[in-house]
């Protein structure tokens, strides 16, 4: 090896070496006394109560998340005691076994994920994040009295596994109030927060493009619908 | 019948960023007054660095290691470097890119560590988020706010500055 050439294990050895001389350079953190001045302490206080939004919409949007997978579950076991239901999204459902459903959808998918546009949001509602793959798109709003609200679809592929969902089961059945709803056209279930829950959940499919989605929130029935209703295809393809 | 519910992270998270904020805020104004030499500019630094580490929380393990205390001291350096540069601007004046900002101490025992001591503050930043903290390319330039091919032409340069020391020096 040429004399001034190194490795990139040598250099992470000197860069940690460098680091710590680095550190050893400055006073330990508890002997750094400086007094910050009140515009900073005002910067950093919102931004801190932004980090704790983020937080709280993380949360709020794993259990939310974990909740769908639910009813997820629940739509397909409720597809598999309503024949009326199975037979409109019978695309959606082709092996139903004692302990867990294969959600397949059957026919020529579009395999590529359209684009949705939110065309309507209550006042106030900031975007927090956004995920997107070639098959799930998913985006989080808050806004500044803590309502959290989550907008998810994506495409019902071949092989999803999914755990059933006992709505007769009795901490289950408590929880959530259940009703039939259409939007745009489209089949869907409201989950009603209960109790245990400051979650209302919307899911509905559409069958023609083999789409799923869902709105998660805090806010009410009718707000949740007409986000629903307000949703539209941008373009064909992502 | 099961249902899994997922662990909620996410509140561990909020309070990490307040434990690094109460723990680290007086040594990044060291750090960041190290090049600004000016306190209402240096807590802008401060305040951006937090900024920058409150979108990349994630990145961060533990609160209290040299690690941690590495990538927040370096972080702080570059926002201070980037209002070093807006100042110097607006002021008219050229960018010293020889700013060294903290110069560790080398004890001289080895040719490359004492060049990469001695490489500019941004040169030697990415080069210590890449092979000390161990991030990528692409969480290095959202760190830095720069995109992937500059963080790319960065690293390279810093590399070839590093061997050109070592040669002119004969470290």
């Amino acid at each position: 090896m040429a004399k001034y050439s190194f490795t990139d294990k040598e250099l992470s050895y000197a860069s940690a070496y460098v680091a710590n001389a680095m550190l050893a350079s400055l006073p330990a953190p508890g002997y750094c006394c400086h007094r910050f001045s009140s515009e900073f302490e005002r910067k950093m206080a919102l931004l801190c109560a932004k980090v704790k939004r983020r937080a709280a919409v993380i949360s709020f949007f794993r259990a939310a998340a974990a909740v769908f997978l639910c009813i997820l579950i629940g739509a397909v076991s409720w597809l598999a005691v309503d024949v009326d239901a199975r037979a409109a999204v019978q695309k959606w459902v082709s092996e139903i076994f004692d302990d867990h459903v294969v959600y397949r959808f059957e026919g020529d998918a579009d395999s590529k994920l359209p684009v949705y546009e939110i065309t309507w949001l209550p006042e106030g509602f900031e975007l927090m994040e956004s995920h997107a793959t070639p098959t799930h798109s998913s985006v989080y709003f808050s806004d500044s009295n803590g309502n959290l609200l989550s907008i998810r679809y994506g495409i019902m592929h071949d092989g999803i596994i999914i755990e059933f969902f006992d709505p007769t089961h009795e901490n289950q059945a408590e929880t959530f109030a259940c009703e039939n709803v259409s939007i745009n056209g489209m089949d869907g279930k409201f989950y009603s927060k209960g109790s245990g829950s400051n979650t209302n959940n919307l899911i509905w499919f559409d069958n023609n493009l083999g789409i799923y989605f869902s709105i998660n929130s805090s806010l009410n029935k009718s707000v949740i619908m007409h986000i629903a209703q307000c949703l539209e295809l941008a373009n064909s393809t992502n | 019948m099961l249902i899994y519910l997922a662990m909620i992270e996410a509140p561990e998270e909020k309070l990490k960023f307040e434990q690094l904020y109460m723990r680290y805020r007086g040594l990044m104004f060291h750090a960041a007054m190290q090049i600004l030499n000016n306190q209402s500019d240096a807590e802008d630094a401060v305040h951006q660095a937090f900024v920058s580490i409150a979108e990349n929380i994630k990145k961060i393990s533990l609160v209290d290691s040299p690690k941690t205390r590495s990538y927040i001291v370096i972080i702080t350096q570059n926002k201070a470097i980037d209002i070093y540069r807006a100042n110097r601007r607006t002021a008219g004046a050229e960018f010293n890119e020889e700013l060294g900002g903290i110069v560790p101490q080398m004890p001289g025992d080895s040719g490359l560590t004492e060049a990469l001591a001695r490489l500019p503050v941004r040169s030697r930043s990415v080069l210590l988020l890449r092979y000390h903290v161990g991030l990528g390319t692409a969480e290095i330039a959202g760190l830095l706010g720069m995109n992937r091919d500059a963080v790319r032409k960065l690293i390279w340069r810093a590399k070839e500055s590093l061997r050109k020391l070592m040669e002119e020096e004969e470290l």
